[in-house]
């Protein structure tokens, strides 16, 4: 178990790395995809694309402000 | 867009071999350049065996899915590079010095004892055949991604991908073999921030198309990203600079500063 445990760190750590990084990126996917294929208003779809943009933005914000802690 | 598959591959590889090459050397000059050489040759080998595997297997998926699924690897993948190379801009994190890693490198294989300079030495095969392995995984990763989702042809893209990174090999090795000490004069944190700016570009647009996103101003728009990513990265340094002198006042009064 420790043995797959390690393995799966060593393979996030090779990726990504960091956990804020990881779930920012996926929280704003899963933003994204919401309003792509949720949005009453079609004016909203063309929205995704900055908000898309803004999160991995923010998501990289985020993981260098707990680096200065 | 051939540019678009060769480019970052060539400037990944330029940063990933640059490491490489300086333990191959370190190997070289200390244990002997047979082990050296054996050991980085077995490790080249098994990374084209892994592109080959990989690059061909990626073949098979719908392109939507793949731009979507190398879409958010290359945002990740981007997002380490960026994120370690401001950093380093900041003063946060130490500058990676090849000088340093090669004496550093040099001192450890000498304390393993004295090793026979004309016989075949395990240990110089094995750190010789970590080192380039681990580094062009990397590279191999790059390769395969970029080429898989830069060309509507996969593995045309893969192929092209793939001289971009055999251009930057012997660029490398012929450098390394001019010089014969490690390429302390290649910039590389600035490659590594260039190459993280591309990789987090490419990343969102092919990740974005891949979840319907339509683009405005379609390829061009990748241009826009890069100039959306230039301007944080800018603003990221201009609000961490101050902690970066912190962090210096903090070490030279005896305080750590992360490596």
């Amino acid at each position: 178990m420790t043995i797959i445990i390690r393995a799966l760190k060593e393979v996030f750590n090779f990726f990504c790395g960091d956990w804020r990084i990881f779930w920012g990126v996926i929280a704003t996917i899963v933003l994204a995809e919401l309003v792509i294929n949720f949005a009453t208003f079609t004016y909203a779809k063309s929205f995704a694309g900055a908000i898309f943009v803004i999160g991995v933005s923010l998501s990289l914000i985020i993981a260098l402000r707990t680096e200065i802690g | 867009m051939v540019w678009s598959a060769m480019l970052p591959a060539f400037l990944a590889s330029m940063v990933e071999f640059v490491e490489a090459l300086t333990i191959v050397l370190a190997v070289g000059v200390t244990v002997n350049w047979r082990s050296s050489l054996l050991g980085a040759g077995a490790a080249m080998l098994l990374l084209a065996a892994l592109v080959a595997t990989f690059g061909s297997t990626l073949v098979l998926f719908p392109i939507g899915i793949l731009r979507l699924i190398v879409g958010i690897v290359l945002i990740f993948f981007g997002m380490q590079w960026l994120k370690k190379s401001l950093l380093r801009y900041c003063g946060l994190k130490t500058l990676h010095d090849e000088a340093a890693i090669y004496e550093e490198k040099m001192r450890e294989l000498r304390i393993h004892g004295a090793i026979s300079s004309a016989e075949f030495n395990g240990f110089g095969f094995l750190v010789s055949f970590k080192s380039v392995l681990l580094e062009g995984l990397e590279v191999a990763f790059i390769v395969i991604t970029f080429g898989a989702t830069a060309a509507a042809n996969e593995v045309a893209g893969i192929w092209r991908a793939a001289a971009g990174a055999l251009l930057a090999f012997l660029v490398v090795v012929i450098l390394g073999l001019a010089l014969n000490s490690p390429l302390t004069r290649i910039p590389e944190n600035t490659l590594k921030f260039t190459v993280g700016i591309m990789l987090v570009t490419f990343g969102t647009f092919w990740a974005g198309e891949g979840l319907g996103i339509e683009w405005p101003l379609s390829d061009l728009f990748l241009l826009v990203l890069v100039a959306c990513y230039l301007i944080l990265s800018t603003l990221i340094v201009w609000w961490l600079r101050p902690h970066g002198i912190v962090q210096k006042q903090l070490k030279a009064e005896g305080g750590v500063i992360r490596s």
